[in-house]
């Protein structure tokens, strides 16, 4: 059953824009101020820790052709508008001669991802939140929550929905496209400062891509790759087809979630028995 | 000619990922989408390789080197 306006918490579209722009702040309209000091903190202590090792130069990796208004809104940062805006402000794209890196530049590249995705996450609670009744009985895992599994190992929302067949055929497919990609790159692909925008889709894929990336050593590549385009298109196109998976564990769990929001808060009256009978 | 065939392999790899997920994207029931997957790779694959025939015609007719 759907939400009637008057019983929402706020507008979810305002919500979701507040939030985007300052972490929290979408929280904090709808009346929850707790969880927006929570979201405040955990996005930009992420970001900040990020800025600090990197020393605002996570841009730089972009080739100067590709440098211009708009080229960083592919990236995993933009889920933390206002912080990537800032960024943009002060750091830019860096000096026109280049430097040697940071020492834990791709720890800093990472945390800075990260901010943006899990803000991207509060923007999905804030946006279910806004309209979720008061008094609300949590009868399903929250969709945001599920949309953090999804990330975090593909098809592991679908599994936490008791979609078990469902779940493990996103994981061996997607880990699998992840796995063959790499393999054919020869882990080239697993660079952020060598394939900035390809690195971007592949984030999608969560720790898989994030251990590969650790366990890798950032291998060198002294020769011609075979398939090394293939390599970089199977894993790109992995983490932005676990997107599919996002929006699909979404659909199915915030209707669960609604529909736990509009069932009876108190229980049904008991049944009355006709005359003469006695219940049981 | 091995390496055509070899390439038709990977795009066929990568068809049958998107497809799946596209299909579970539309279909939230198990069934519904296991049943209407065959269809949609083959809707897929023909459709790909209609946009595939476009481009060689163009290029024959406009780009040829």
């Amino acid at each position: 059953m759907a939400e009637r306006p008057s019983e929402r918490r706020g507008e979810p579209l305002v919500a979701v824009l507040l939030s985007w722009v300052v972490p929290g702040a979408g929280h904090l309209y709808i009346g929850r101020p707790a969880l927006a000091l929570c979201a405040f903190l955990c996005v930009e202590g992420l970001f900040a820790a990020g800025i600090l090792l990197t020393h605002g130069r996570t841009f730089e990796f972009l080739d100067p052709e590709l440098r211009g208004a708009m080229a960083t809104a592919l990236t995993p940062e933009v889920g933390n508008l206002g912080g990537l805006l800032w960024q943009l402000k002060r750091f830019g794209f860096g000096a026109d001669e280049p430097g040697p890196w940071p020492p834990f530049m791709l720890a800093g590249a990472w945390l800075t991802a990260l901010s943006g995705m899990l803000n991207a996450l509060f923007l999905v609670h804030v946006h279910v939140a806004a309209r979720t009744p008061r008094g609300h009985r949590p009868g399903a895992p929250h969709p945001a929550l599920l949309v953090g599994l999804a990330w975090l190992v593909p098809g592991l929302g679908h599994v936490a929905q008791g979609r078990i067949r469902r779940g493990l055929i996103v994981a061996v497919l997607l880990i699998g496209c992840f796995a063959l990609g790499t393999w054919l790159a020869e882990g080239s692909n697993l660079s952020r400062e060598r394939h900035f925008y390809y690195w971007s889709g592949q984030f999608l894929l969560g720790l898989p891509a994030l251990a590969t990336e650790l366990l890798s050593g950032r291998p060198r590549i002294s020769h011609e790759l075979a398939y090394g385009d293939v390599g970089l298109l199977y894993a790109c196109l992995a983490g932005l087809l676990n997107v599919l998976a996002f929006l699909d564990v979404h659909g199915v769990a915030e209707k669960r979630w609604l529909a736990a929001s509009a069932a009876p808060l108190v229980s049904p009256a008991p049944p009355v028995a006709p005359a003469g009978e006695v219940v049981p | 000619m091995t390496a055509l065939a070899v390439h038709v392999l990977f795009f066929l790899g990568l068809a049958a990922a998107i497809v799946v997920m596209g299909t579970f994207y539309g279909e939230a029931e198990d069934g519904p989408a296991f049943r209407a997957m065959p269809r949609r790779y083959g809707v897929f694959c023909l459709s790909c390789l209609l946009v595939a025939g476009v481009m060689l015609v163009c290029e024959h007719l406009f780009a040829s080197v």
